[in-house]
């Protein structure tokens, strides 16, 4: 063990947290994973915490999007997304239908490209990226330059059809 | 230089570009418009797919705040429905053996409290519990052991002592000053211990009603795998405070701003926290800090969201609290020894270095002659 597992936590929990939420929508489920992934750091401590940590975590991810779809979950995960409670005001309302829209724009990404982008946003280097998607290093700036242009892509041809359909 | 594809300019705009070759393609993207144009291309859509992403990231650190009791106290701002929904701490408790393994600690931070709590001199029970103590690894408990002096004071947080060593323990000399103040040195308890600090005045300590009793095991699973609460509740021993004075907690609470590690990240706007080595790294040196104070927090900010900073490298942000909440930040980037500094900003040998934040500019012009 490189790392007290404590000082692990400290480091890298908001950041796998918040990685998690970006990548999953769900805040619980995005926390869940983030100790699950810390329960098996503590079974295994890696020698390379964070491309480790990030890597299970997307692992799970992968793990829990396969048994969700078997379980039909995602229809619950959309709910939660659309706001049910007292109606927000139309700053709050017109933030949460573009963080909708930005997230529905990430899923239309590949699952490679998607996780690139999510690492390079919580500020891994390239080797760390490569590390933990098990790209070559000379591979991840092409993944990150197409899957930005896709991410972008996809936002705005979602917003234009939300603002034809309104 | 041949025209580099889109792998090479995505390296260079992310800083990723070994210096040599990066210095070859500015020297190209100088003379070729077609390649200068396609990398502000590049830039463009770059900036604007971290932009989203960003959005994203305005729910996000609510989600990484580590105690459901703040989770249930502030709902309103809660970014999605979800959280709207109780909290099911049980549930947690089952699935995760992470939270598994800090109950764990918190229940013997509890249990050690409760012993402390009874054996103080008057209460009863005292001969018996006097025992259990005497056989425990760490009889160093102030008001019960008369060979115990101050120094053991730490007898209680010793359980929580392989959480958070270091956290409790240093403290910058502005920063212990609001801690100190308090907690007033107007019980015998308290008297001879460490003064509190700010570190210890931040971790969620429970407001009177939610106060847990430290008799009651059935409040042991606080937020466990969140780190902070057990070592409140540890903090709360090694302070003086304990479980029958929740005014004093209180207190503590109300003359300490609510800044929670992860609010203090996302206010800084932190891509990431790092160590000093990855600073050093990044900035192919030591990190620079102000002298006699103890940061709250070192990372990394992407270099398009700070004014004066190149945008194609991240910058390195220490972050500081000083006694009243308020956030400042020694921002410090490495840039090419060509450059001469932003407006507000000053080189030491190739790292730029801008001190900003929420205190006036007096106090910002003081601390930056301390900048070592």
């Amino acid at each position: 063990m490189t790392e007290d597992t404590g000082r692990l936590f400290e480091q890298y929990y908001g950041s796998l947290v918040r990685m998690l939420w970006r990548r999953t929508g769900d805040r619980d489920r995005a926390e869940e994973l983030a100790q699950e992934t810390f329960a098996r750091a503590v079974e295994a401590p890696p020698n390379n915490p964070r491309p480790w940590l990030f890597a299970v975590a997307l692992n799970l991810v992968r793990e829990d999007a396969r048994r969700a779809n078997r379980q039909g979950r995602r229809l619950q995960l959309l709910k939660a997304e659309t706001p049910t409670t007292a109606p927000a005001a139309d700053a709050e309302f017109e933030r949460r239908e573009r963080q909708a829209a930005v997230r529905a724009a990430l899923a239309l990404l590949n699952e490679r490209d998607r996780e690139a982008l999510l690492l390079k946003a919580e500020g891994f280097s390239y080797d760390e990226i490569a590390s933990s998607l098990g790209l070559a290093r000379g591979a991840v700036g092409t993944t990150l330059a197409r899957a930005r242009k896709r991410l972008v892509e996809a936002f705005h041809a979602g917003e234009s059809r939300r603002h034809a359909a309104s | 230089m041949q025209h580099p594809d889109d792998n090479l300019l995505t390296e260079w705009l992310d800083g990723e570009l070994d210096p040599t070759v990066a210095t070859e393609l500015d020297a190209h993207l100088a003379q070729c418009t077609a390649c200068h144009a396609r990398a502000q291309a590049l830039r463009a859509i770059a900036t604007e797919a971290d932009g989203l992403l960003t959005e994203l990231e305005a729910e996000a650190p609510a989600a990484a705040e580590p105690s459901p009791l703040s989770n249930q106290a502030a709902p309103a701002e809660r970014g999605s429905p979800v959280v709207l929904l109780p909290y099911n701490e049980m549930a947690y408790w089952r699935r995760s053996s992470w939270r598994r393994t800090v109950g764990i600690a918190a229940t013997i931070v509890v249990a050690a409290g409760a012993g402390w709590f009874a054996l103080r001199p008057g209460t009863p029970g005292e001969q018996a519990s006097s025992q259990v103590l005497s056989n425990a690894p760490s009889p160093g408990a102030p008001p019960i052991l008369p060979d115990s002096g101050p120094e053991d004071s730490g007898a209680f947080a010793s359980a929580d002592s392989a959480a958070e060593p270091a956290a409790l323990a240093d403290a910058s000399p502005g920063v212990a000053d609001s801690g100190t103040r308090a907690s007033k040195p107007d019980s015998d308890a308290g008297r001879d211990r460490e003064p509190v600090t700010l570190a210890q005045a931040d971790t969620p300590v429970p407001a009177p009603s939610e106060q847990p009793s430290f008799g009651q095991p059935a409040v042991t699973p606080v937020a466990p795998r969140r780190e902070r609460a057990p070592a409140g509740a540890a903090a709360a021993f090694s302070t003086g405070i304990s479980a029958s004075q929740p005014q004093r907690v209180a207190e503590l609470k109300a003359t300490s701003p609510e800044r929670e590690p992860l609010a203090i990240e996302r206010d800084a706007q932190l891509s990431s926290r790092i160590g000093l080595d990855e600073a050093r790294e990044q900035l192919g040196g030591n990190l620079h800090v102000i002298e006699g104070l103890r940061p709250e927090m070192v990372g990394l900010v992407p270099g398009r969201l700070v004014a004066g900073a190149d945008p194609s490298r991240p910058v390195v942000r220490v972050v500081y609290l000083g006694n009243d909440g308020k956030t400042f930040f020694l921002d410090q980037q490495r840039v090419g020894a060509a450059l001469s500094p932003a407006p507000g900003s000053w080189m030491a040998g190739n790292v730029q270095l801008r001190l900003h934040g929420e205190l006036s500019q007096d106090s910002l012009n003081g601390l930056a002659r301390r900048v070592k």
